[in-house]
């Protein structure tokens, strides 16, 4: 589920939209759901935008990381509240889906974040070799979640020796993968860089989180 | 004249485990080293010294190596990293960009310069541009590797068993590659358990043995015929019922298009299969379907039985710290059956060494080793000769064979002609 949310998107979609149109998008994002008593809407909105791109996988998977967090977090809520004040039920659920908003624009404000931009701002900033940072933390993620899924399901295969597999294996195992990107690119990583990396830009995805920013601000004021 | 590269080692290895001796050699121009040798041979020793990264991977260096006369570690890391272009072994992990496009454009941006479409020609696929790294198979990944390195126009390339993980189509675009590398006068080190590849290069051959120099000289094709693959035939067997069975499968990552369409096929108890196809046609993908794994997305897969995946990347598999460790829980704590497959799979001298300093092949040997003493059902194991020469691959075959004696499912995935000529059924996947 967070695999498929943050990592199953290259530089596209909305990633290409303009740099200022993204930060104008999160800013409101953000202060809809801070400010906004209702947060519920913001989850609509998300999954709309992620049925346009990436699609179909994504907006499921961020569904249902989104409402699954919502319910958790509305269950502790709950449980707290049976020894205090007492929540109804439909105040549990207001609370899992504004949980559930908030959840699903930190995902979206994640996945628009383009790493080469971060790249590029870092660059700019003078860190010359900071600046491969994010490149690398963005290969390396989504490998080490792939792998330490890998490592877990051969662990189940073998369980009738090992029992679950413990933590500590696979990071330890992944601690290893760490070593062999260390070794591989020893030299790389302890090479500055000298030129920014060029961005292709969407007008149409653009205009499309600027549209998603107007919204935001309108219904900010009926809600 | 200078050369292009010079190596003077009188002892380098790692402290308390594995040590190479005396080795010497000097590369003009345009010329080509190749570097063969067993299994643990001492092979990415030697290039972890040319590349000067031993000491990053935990070992030391007595002697010298120079490129063009000046010391690698004493030159800048930009000047390191601009002259030597490595290509190693487990090529997945040389990546520093999330995208194609990004981790080209990164090289480029070391050099100083902003990328532009101009520069992916070569790779001959526009989609290949915005795919996600770590979603290429291993050929793309190569094609990839060698653009960067052309791009860095190094002095230097060295290649560390760059076939190991490559199709028919993938090699081609290797020859093709170091042929162009030689035309530009780059100085070539490549290390291969199996050279004769090779002969087109017409190389100078260092053959390492137990950590010193067996043979440094031209290129000899009797000695590299010494060195390449027979590998020992395995008697045919006869199917002992269905282990699995996979019913219309069909199966895509998420965010891509679908890898397996439509597979039907049976997986049969006491032969050996391979499974075969172009690098990112599914291997892989089936080889985890069939064991569990992985879930279809549509279509069903039925197993009768227990199953265990030995993965491409060793690392994944293991629970313990040493070899020993590994194969005692799998064994109950019988020693005896420890040191009666270490025996068969020539790995009762590394039984005691930790995991993390043993070679490719030591690695893959233990894991089938451990695999082989929880008797499972079936076995799905993941190129299982790569990087293998070619007596530790027989024992891997006799190893095959004891399982097959006991009328258990082996499930292969290779491109290794000589080891899809020994299968008792061989699949070839073609694209979805």
């Amino acid at each position: 589920m967070i695999y498929r949310s943050f990592f199953a998107v290259g530089d596209t979609g909305y990633r290409r939209a303009h740099f200022l149109s993204k930060v104008v998008f999160i800013l409101s994002i953000v202060l809809y759901t801070v400010k906004s008593p209702v947060k519920a809407p913001i989850l609509v909105l998300v999954i709309f935008l992620g049925l346009i791109y990436p699609g179909k996988d994504w907006a499921t998977s961020v569904l249902e990381l989104s409402l699954f967090t919502g319910f958790v977090v509305a269950l502790v809520v709950y449980s707290f509240s049976l020894i205090t004040t007492g929540a109804t039920p439909l105040q549990v659920l207001e609370v899992a889906m504004n949980i559930a908003g908030a959840v699903s624009a930190a995902v979206f404000s994640f996945t628009i974040i383009s790493p080469a931009e971060i790249y590029n701002t870092i660059y700019l900033l003078q860190g010359r070799r900071a600046a491969t940072l994010p490149l690398l933390l963005w290969v390396l993620i989504p490998r080490y979640l792939k792998d330490a899924l890998d490592s877990f399901t051969i662990g189940n295969l073998r369980v009738e020796y090992y029992g679950k597999r413990p933590l500590r294996v696979t990071i330890r195992q992944l601690l290893e993968v760490g070593d062999y990107f260390e070794e591989y690119c020893y030299w790389r990583l302890r090479t500055p860089v000298k030129a920014t990396i060029t961005i292709e830009r969407s007008y149409k995805y653009t205009l499309i989180l600027l549209a998603t920013t107007l919204l935001l601000t309108f219904l900010k004021y009926i809600i | 004249m200078v050369p292009l590269f010079s190596a003077r080692i009188e002892r380098c290895g790692y402290p308390g485990s594995f040590e190479l001796r005396d080795v010497r050699f000097e590369l003009k121009k345009g010329e080509a080293l190749l570097v063969t040798g067993k299994s643990g041979s001492g092979k990415t020793t030697l290039l972890r010294v040319v590349t000067g990264t031993i000491e990053a991977a935990g070992g030391y260096l007595e002697g010298e190596v120079l490129l063009e006369g000046k010391s690698i570690l004493e030159m800048k890391p930009e000047e390191v990293y601009h002259s030597i272009a490595y290509i190693p072994q487990e090529l997945w992990y040389a990546f520093v960009g999330y995208t194609v496009y990004t981790e080209v454009c990164h090289v480029l941006a070391q050099l100083g310069v902003n990328c532009t479409d101009a520069d992916f020609a070569p790779l001959g696929s526009s989609r290949l541009v915005n795919r996600l790294t770590y979603t290429l198979s291993a050929g793309e990944v190569q094609r990839v590797l060698w653009l960067e390195t052309m791009i860095k126009r190094a002095r230097l390339i060295v290649l560390d068993e760059p076939l190991t993980y490559l199709d028919e189509e993938a090699r081609r675009v290797v020859k093709h590659y170091v042929k162009v590398a030689r035309s530009r006068e780059m100085g070539i080190i490549v290390a291969d358990h199996d050279p004769a590849y090779w002969e087109f290069l017409e190389p100078d051959m260092l053959i390492l043995e137990g950590g010193i120099v067996k043979y440094h000289g031209p290129w000899s094709r009797s000695k590299a015929e010494e060195q390449g693959m027979k590998l020992t035939s395995l008697k045919k067997h006869v199917e002992r019922g269905v282990f699995v069975k996979f019913k219309n499968v069909s199966f895509r990552y998420t965010g891509d298009s679908y890898i397996i369409k439509d597979f039907t096929e049976s997986l049969q108890r006491g032969v050996l299969t391979c499974i075969t196809g172009p690098n990112g046609s599914g291997k892989t993908t089936l080889l985890k379907l069939g064991s569990g794994i992985l879930k279809p997305t549509r279509g069903s897969v039925e197993r009768y039985g227990t199953a265990i995946y030995v993965p491409e990347n060793t690392f994944l598999f293991f629970s313990k710290t040493t070899p020993r460790e590994e194969l005692m829980i799998p064994a109950r704590g019988n020693e005896n059956k420890v040191l009666e497959i270490a025996e068969l799979l020539k790995i009762k001298h590394i039984l005691d060494r930790p995991v993390t300093k043993l070679s490719n092949s030591e690695r893959r040997r233990v894991s089938i080793a451990a695999a082989c003493l929880a008797d499972h059902d079936g076995y799905f194991i993941d190129e299982p000769f790569g990087g293998i020469d070619a007596e530790n691959a027989s024992s891997v075959l006799q190893a095959f064979q004891l399982l097959l004696d006991k009328g258990k499912a082996v499930v292969v995935a290779t491109h290794d002609e000589k080891v899809m000529s020994l299968a008792d059924t061989v699949i070839r996947l073609g694209p979805a």
